[in-house]
């Protein structure tokens, strides 16, 4: 319900009320009135009709009494009059039109007035010598009070749909002062709220509570106008801090690659030229060395060859970051099966078992992907040496809003409270001893891995064999045009 | 106005009142008054509808004198009717003439049927004097003034209103709406 129809029904309803309460007050009083006056007009009508008819009962002649009864004629309220004799037997009557049949014997002999369904009696004494010689009895009907009171219904009906139209007229119009300043705070906030244009004002300058709630409401708006202009400056510089924070990193992250890709290429040089007098000391001087000094010349060779490893191994790292990827859908089934061929044939002399699930797809760079799997697979492999019944599993777990790989082996595994180390550059948990490496494969898995937003995470227990997990997009997100050459990026 | 307690009252000591004045002994005649006493009741209420002229009354006895001409027919019957009745602040005295002359000093004169033979010139003798003449059968139409008449078991009255006008006497209207107006010449 609107507030204007609230407004004017609460007027209607008090100013209704009112009405109908002081119209019931004074029609009853009114009718009390009309049956005061009522009875003392009978009253008077029965002194007088006693007093005509003393002569009458004092000389016992009825019908001189009846004409005196009939007298009342007159009065069309009266139904009927009756005078009784002092013995209370009915001594004459006068009936219009028959309505009244009065008794033969006063059943009540006593004086007053009684009112009655439809009628009103009027008992009066008829007085000779100061003793009552009879007793007058009127019947008048209640047809001037019935109509009376009518009559004031009619005109309380009619007064109250008169005043109830004014008070409608008057209010509908006094409503307008209230509800019309209302609708339009209303209608502005919605616009407001619709069109987010903060910057409207409800016109309208009123010294009553609406005028303020139109101020509080304008206010308000200036605070969100103010609000709002701060936050779009914060959100802008901290756009533009971002942009710079990006661009320095980027620049940085740079520099760092192409110190490490100038570094290790430099390093290359005097590696070789180490590794080269070597081998020329070795070979040209063989007879003028001892076994001991031959020993440490073929240790400084091994050396190099494994520091030139080390060094190969950082600039394929380092290439990965600056390699532009090629997102397609790989099938990585078989391009797992392509890699297990590969170490299968290299280390004939072993039994391993390859379990590879059938028809896995992902969304990536198939040259990056085959390096991770040849990282993982080999790893497994090397691990899984020791073991007579090397087993190596390549499979998908089920998972709603990626791909979740794993490559399982039933190897040497690890501590799991070591996990965190596994997958950080040149961090190994084996002595070189037992299994040879440089410690950049895993490094260079999370690497590739990360490149296509995904994560990569491994359980294992010692001796019982490891799990390593990635994921890979499932609907190809990792595209082209998302995708810089930055690398490293956390996902 | 009068309340219903104080009527009621006052009706059941009225009752007793007229009990003991105006009804016979039980046993005397069971199925009514009798007409004398019906008549000595009538003349008490005569009196109440009258008016004398102002010099006409006793001031000093300050009384209202019914008075008799002729054989008393009542016996006690008016005595006791009257006893201790007031009418316009005078007691009631009943008195008994022989004689016309003696008879012109009271306000209401019951004259007897013993009187029948006489009356032409009682009625002379009284002449204009304010007496309210009271008689039987013919009466009125002879030049009394009120004449008793016995119908069925009630007694009625005739009134020579113009007798009654002639003695200078007022008569009250209910009196006269009750009687029936006879004059001089009525047969």
């Amino acid at each position: 319900m609107s507030v204007r129809t609230r407004l004017i029904l609460g007027s209607v309803i008090s100013s209704g009320t009112a009405l109908v309460i002081v119209g019931s007050v004074i029609a009853s009083y009114e009718l009390a009135q009309l049956r005061r006056g009522l009875v003392s007009r009978m009253s008077v009508q029965a002194e007088v009709v006693g007093t005509n008819s003393l002569s009458a009962i004092l000389f016992n002649d009825s019908g001189s009494a009846g004409k005196t009864l009939s007298a009342l004629e007159a009065d069309t309220h009266v139904t009927g009059v009756a005078l009784y004799g002092d013995d209370g037997q009915l001594f004459a009557s006068y009936s219009r039109d028959l309505q009244e049949s009065f008794e033969p014997v006063l059943a009540d002999a006593a004086v007053g007035h009684d009112f009655q369904a439809d009628r009103l009696l009027v008992r009066r004494a008829v007085m000779f010598d100061e003793k009552p010689v009879g007793t007058v009895l009127i019947v008048s009907d209640l047809l001037e009070i019935s109509e009376a009171r009518s009559r004031s219904v009619t005109v309380l009906v009619v007064l109250l749909l008169a005043s109830l139209l004014v008070a409608l007229v008057i209010w509908s119009w006094l409503q307008r002062d209230i509800s019309k300043p209302l609708l339009d705070l209303a209608q502005t906030a919605q616009r407001v709220s619709q069109l987010k244009d903060f910057s409207t004002r409800v016109p309208g300058d009123r010294p009553d509570e609406i005028g303020e709630l139109i101020h509080a409401f304008n206010e308000m708006l200036d605070e969100i106008n103010i609000q709002q202009t701060e936050l779009k400056s914060a959100h802008d510089g901290l756009e533009q801090r971002v942009e710079q924070r990006t661009a320095q990193l980027k620049s940085a992250n740079d520099e760092i690659e192409a110190f490490s890709y100038s570094v290790s290429h430099d390093l290359r040089a005097p590696l070789r030229s180490i590794d080269g007098f070597s081998q020329a000391l070795l070979e040209d001087y063989q007879e003028r060395l001892d076994d001991t000094g031959q020993d440490y010349l073929r240790r400084i060779r091994a050396g190099c060859q494994r520091m030139g490893m080390l060094i190969d191994d950082l600039l394929g790292l380092a290439r990965l970051t600056r390699q532009e990827m090629r997102c397609e859908t790989v099938d990585v089934s078989d391009l797992a099966a392509h890699v297990a061929e590969e170490l299968k044939s290299r280390d004939s002399g072993r039994q391993v078992e390859f379990r590879i699930q059938s028809g896995l797809v992902a969304q990536a760079d198939a040259a990056l992907l085959r390096i991770a799997l040849e990282n993982l697979l080999g790893n497994a492999s090397k691990f899984t040496r020791d073991r007579p019944d090397a087993r190596i599993e390549v499979g998908s777990m089920p998972s709603d809003k990626e791909m979740v790989f794993y490559v399982k082996d039933n190897g040497a595994g690890f501590d799991m409270s070591y996990a965190n180390k596994l997958f950080g550059a040149f961090q190994r948990l084996h002595s070189q001893k037992e299994f040879e490496g440089t410690g950049v494969g895993l490094a260079t898995v999370q690497r590739i891995i990360r490149r296509h937003e995904g994560r990569v995470w491994a359980e294992g227990r010692l001796g019982q064999g490891a799990s390593f997990y990635f994921t890979l997009q499932r609907d190809g997100r990792a595209n082209e045009e998302k995708d810089h050459p930055t690398g490293g990026r956390q996902p | 106005m009068v309340t219903r307690g104080q009527g009621a009252l006052r009706t059941l000591m009225v009752l007793g009142c007229l009990m003991s004045s105006l009804c016979p002994a039980a046993g005397e005649e069971p199925e009514g008054l009798s007409e004398n006493k019906i008549k000595a009741v009538y003349l008490y209420y005569f009196a109440t509808f009258m008016d004398w002229p102002p010099g006409s009354l006793d001031n000093d006895s300050h009384e209202i004198v019914i008075g008799i001409l002729g054989e008393d027919p009542f016996g006690s019957i008016l005595d006791d009717t009257v006893r201790g009745k007031m009418v316009q602040r005078r007691s009631l005295t009943v008195k008994r003439f022989q004689s016309v002359q003696e008879a012109r000093q009271s306000q209401i004169l019951f004259i007897s049927p013993s009187e029948q033979d006489q009356l032409v010139h009682i009625l002379k003798v009284l002449g204009d004097a304010p007496v309210l003449t009271v008689g039987d059968g013919r009466f009125a139409a002879l030049g009394g003034q009120i004449a008793f008449q016995r119908e069925e078991k009630r007694v009625r009255f005739e009134i020579n209103a113009e007798a009654v006008k002639r003695a200078g006497l007022k008569m009250s209207a209910q009196l006269l709406k009750l009687g029936r107006i006879v004059g001089d010449s009525s047969p």
